[in-house]
């Protein structure tokens, strides 16, 4: 197993964010692989979750994210019987592993154009010719008119500016819900690229 | 194709609607009168610039060069685009009439009925603002040209022309 270890303004992030020890982060192929003595097989949906949303957002994925593609997550538990072979392969969420492995440059920009949005729950894409239909669901209980601007003057435009010079055309809609899309009953949006798991 | 008057004269019915709505059980249809309220008000705009005329008719000419085979789009979409490009700086009001008068009729992934998910006060910020802010910004000269028909473009447009270079000019 190669290990590459994250730098170190990266690990702090991640530190905070997951608010456990984690020792090291290696890239075994396109396998992400996090060792930690604190986790347990509970909280690893979140471990999990919380890697890729830091993953995506900090600068050291983002300036050559090809070479950081990740097809999936384990979690080493050094403190486990066996340890050499408790590496938990853990895959809490098809979209996660998915969006990773296949995610090219619009999708990358809609995770960081939209991560500052915390309402912002999962995003759908789907590819018709030159456009590409985004839909956007929002765990917003009422249509809130001033975040609605950020995201739109923040998100939105800015993006649709930029792909429209690739003659790509971003048609966005917004879908409102209080808990997260079923994405099987809402598959036909499209394919889900983001999952914001604030709440899990 | 409607004529520029026929625009106007729709855009201004449809905001008198929106506007005799939004104080009864009905409001969330204000969102949509005033949706197209607006729509018909770029309509006019877009009257007064030759390249465009109208929105149907250079998304007819446009739509194979944009888009892949076998692909209808709206032309809700094609406008949106040409508002971008012509009247940056009201998108976002448009943009907000648009998502908003859809989650209205369709509920799209929503079990909330229209008036759950949009307020009264949402819906008057959405009318009294928004819409207002559209025709402040496409009619700046003061309503002129509902009074004059002549084209005053680009005079008349937010953004200007000079000596042949655009310029953004927020209002």
């Amino acid at each position: 197993m190669q290990i590459i270890p994250l730098d170190t303004t990266a690990l702090i992030r991640l530190n905070n964010a997951l608010n456990l020890k984690v020792s090291s982060i290696a890239l075994p192929g396109n396998n992400i692989t996090v060792a930690s003595p604190s986790v347990t097989m509970e909280y690893q949906p979140l471990l999990a979750s919380n890697i890729f949303n830091e993953y995506k957002s900090c600068n050291w994925c983002y300036e050559e994210p090809a070479q950081y593609y990740a097809n999936y997550f384990s979690v080493l538990l050094p403190d486990k019987p066996n340890n050499a072979s408790s590496q938990y392969y853990i895959n809490p969420l098809i979209d996660v592993t998915f969006s990773l492995a296949t995610t090219n440059d619009l999708e990358m920009d809609l995770i960081r154009f939209l991560r500052p949005f915390d309402k912002v729950r999962q995003v759908f894409i789907s590819e018709s010719g030159e456009i590409r239909d985004i839909r956007i669901v929002l765990d917003m209980s009422e249509y809130d008119i001033d975040y609605m601007e950020e995201l739109f003057n923040r998100a939105q435009f800015p993006l649709q500016d930029k792909y429209s010079y690739q003659s790509l055309m971003l048609n966005f809609e917004f879908i409102f819900l209080s808990d997260l899309i079923d994405q099987e009953k809402y598959n036909y949006l499209g394919r889900s690229i983001y999952t914001h798991f604030t709440n899990v | 194709m409607s004529s520029k008057k026929t625009h106007l004269d729709q855009a201004n019915h449809n905001e008198k609607a929106a506007k005799a709505m939004i104080d009864g059980d009905y409001y969330d249809w204000s969102c949509t009168c005033a949706f197209y309220s607006a729509l018909h008000y770029v309509e006019a705009r877009f009257a007064d610039i030759p390249k465009i005329q109208h929105t149907d008719k250079v998304y007819e000419e446009n739509k194979d060069k944009l888009k892949g085979e076998d692909v209808i789009k709206s032309v809700h979409w094609y406008r949106e685009v040409l508002i971008g490009n012509e009247f940056p700086s009201i998108r976002s009001a448009y943009t907000h009439l648009q998502a908003t008068s859809k989650i209205c009729r369709y509920l799209t992934g929503n079990d909330k009925s229209a008036c759950d998910v949009v307020s009264r006060d949402t819906a008057k910020r959405l009318v009294n603002e928004k819409l207002a802010t559209i025709k402040e910004k496409l009619f700046w000269v003061g309503g002129l040209v509902g009074i004059c028909n002549t084209p005053l473009y680009p005079l008349m447009d937010p953004i200007m022309v000079h000596n042949g270079e655009r310029m953004g000019l927020t209002l």
